[in-house]
């Protein structure tokens, strides 16, 4: 395999449905770090990946995985990638054992050990049937099979959605482990952005099929910032120095990109620290620019 | 390639235990009918009643080649349905291993459910006493190869609309075309076989009645005629079965190609 510095390098991939177009996307996912890719429902990001896995042909655009042209040397990057989705991917009627059985004659580097040291570390029964499986015990299995045959790259898809805190942090040190190798890297889409906040490097949020922010998550969230002020003070405040308005009867919250420029400009403003979750809510929000 | 294939055979547990057990409930019925007849009054064995031997070995083998295929298109429907078919494009498959997989499997099941339909009938003959006609192991044949046909065609539809429901529409209205189009060809070619004889079969003015000579004389016409072909031509019948099965594969492989939306 030849040396890359990105794992994932996506440039203007586009892909037109009925209804939606996922817009000139470009994003690179640099090796060794675990990219968070957030967005409301419906935003583009199980478009972007499953264009990414080949699971749909994407319109026009470049895309490179581990190196390597993602059409051209398809069944060379898929030895090195693995996939987790938000549903189990495999027929109920089978057992732990059987996918073993299954994977290993698939993934040449299949590993049945660390399988099933997963599969005990995780508490996964053995021969109990999939059907029978909680959806967080689904989802352990999953993540248990795509580390299991030596993955560069892990891409998941709303992988955490739908679990409950114990699950989503055990399974967030799985990723933190998995990372201590320098040459492994995870792309992970998710709505739930303190999972990302605690783990991701860096962030791209996508919104209606657009790129909206992609960079690292320090950098965004250290030059966004929460401007709260009095409806007077709003008043004031010119509409293209912020991103969108929270407006209450107590007064108005602001977005703003460049904390300090406008700290600078409006002394006096008590700026906040935004989370992920304020920077996706008030760029959602961008085109109404006023909400309450 | 050989990793689908496993999970075939996992997944079509369910429609072996059921074959399994038909040839073995068949086989009982067997040796419970012969025990009957020689110890009891039933006295249909020789051919003339419904229970007789012929009736267990179709029963045997046809139920088998029913579920054989009722396997192998839900295979594909289920992939679907656990999203599966997804999953498979982020595996180290090509479409051709994914589609070839399920097809090979099926194949090699055919070939077992063959072996197992043969043994069903040696058995069947032992306990009857019978010689052993060479020509139902060639029904057991054709009929497993005219299913896994039908399945190829039914599979196509699977991969290409993804709906249990319109391959089930398709296969029903392509088993209804092709019957009421054997059964026109049939009406058609007795009808002029009539008429180059002077009889007009739909004639409203005709008092004259078909002689039932020639009605035989027809059916053993044909007979003799399809007879010759199987006999000449069996390799073209062979050929349109292959050449159907590598029609339905290679559609298939590039169904999955076009990737979902």
């Amino acid at each position: 395999m030849a040396a890359y510095e990105n794992a994932i390098e996506i440039k203007g991939l586009t892909k037109h449905f009925d209804g939606f177009t996922l817009d000139n996307i470009s994003f690179t996912v640099p090796k060794g770090s675990i990219m968070g890719f957030i967005g409301q429902n419906g935003a583009g990001k199980s478009t972007t990946i499953n264009s990414l896995l080949g699971i749909i042909k994407a319109d026009s655009g470049e895309m490179k995985m581990l190196g390597m042209d993602s059409i051209k040397d398809e069944n060379t990057i898929k030895r090195d990638i693995s996939a987790v989705f938000d549903e189990l991917p495999f027929h109920e009627q089978l057992n732990a054992k059987m996918l073993d059985k299954m994977l290993a004659h698939i993934y040449s580097t299949w590993n049945s050990d660390t399988f099933f040291g997963y599969l005990k570390r995780f508490a996964l029964p053995e021969k109990k049937k999939f059907a029978k499986f909680s959806k967080g015990m689904k989802m352990k299995l999953q993540i248990a099979a795509a580390l299991s045959h030596g993955a560069k790259l892990l891409i998941m898809d709303e992988a955490t959605t739908g679990l409950d805190p114990v699950v989503r942090s055990e399974i967030l040190d799985i990723f933190m482990e998995y990372l201590q190798d320098e040459n492994n890297s995870i792309l992970m889409s998710s709505h739930i952005t303190s999972d990302l906040e605690k783990i991701a490097d860096s962030v791209t949020f996508i919104d209606r099929g657009k790129i909206l922010i992609s960079g690292y998550k320090d950098d965004i969230l250290a030059s966004h910032g929460i401007m709260k002020c009095t409806k007077e003070d709003y008043s004031a405040v010119s509409r293209e120095d912020f991103i969108s308005a929270r407006v209450t009867d107590f007064g108005a919250e602001l977005l703003v990109s460049d904390r300090k420029a406008y700290a600078k400009k409006y002394s006096g403003a008590v700026i906040d620290n935004a989370t992920l979750d304020d920077i996706m809510i008030y760029y959602v929000n961008r085109n109404k620019k006023e909400w309450k | 390639m050989k990793g689908l294939m496993y999970k075939e055979w996992f997944l079509s547990k369910k429609y072996r235990v059921i074959t399994l057990s038909i040839y073995v409930l068949m086989l009982i019925m067997c040796i419970l009918v012969r025990i009957s007849s020689v110890c009891g009054n039933i006295a249909n064995m020789e051919g003339k009643g419904m229970l007789n031997d012929t009736f267990f070995i179709i029963m045997g083998l046809a139920l088998p080649a029913v579920l054989c295929g009722m396997s192998f298109t839900s295979q594909t429907l289920n992939d679907e349905k656990c999203r599966f078919r997804q999953y498979s494009h982020t595996l180290p498959l090509t479409e051709k291993q994914i589609v070839g997989s399920l097809y090979i499997f099926n194949l090699i099941m055919l070939g077992i459910y063959m072996l197992a339909g043969w043994l069903n009938y040696f058995l069947a003959c032992a306990v009857f006493g019978k010689d052993i006609d060479l020509k139902y192991l060639l029904y057991i044949f054709i009929i497993g190869i005219l299913f896994f046909t039908v399945c190829c065609f039914n599979t196509l539809n699977a991969y290409r609309f993804r709906s249990p429901k319109i391959c089930a529409a398709i296969i029903a209205s392509t088993c209804i075309i092709a019957y009421h189009g054997l059964a026109g060809a049939f009406v058609y070619l007795m009808y002029s076989y009539c008429k180059d004889r002077g009889y007009d079969l739909f004639a409203d003015d005709s008092d004259e009645e078909v002689p039932d000579a020639l009605i035989i004389d027809f059916n053993e016409d044909l007979s003799r005629c399809l007879r010759w072909t199987g006999t000449h031509f069996c390799w073209l019948i062979v050929l349109a079965v292959a050449a159907l099965i590598y029609f339905s594969f290679r559609r298939s492989v590039r169904a999955l190609e076009r990737r979902g939306s």
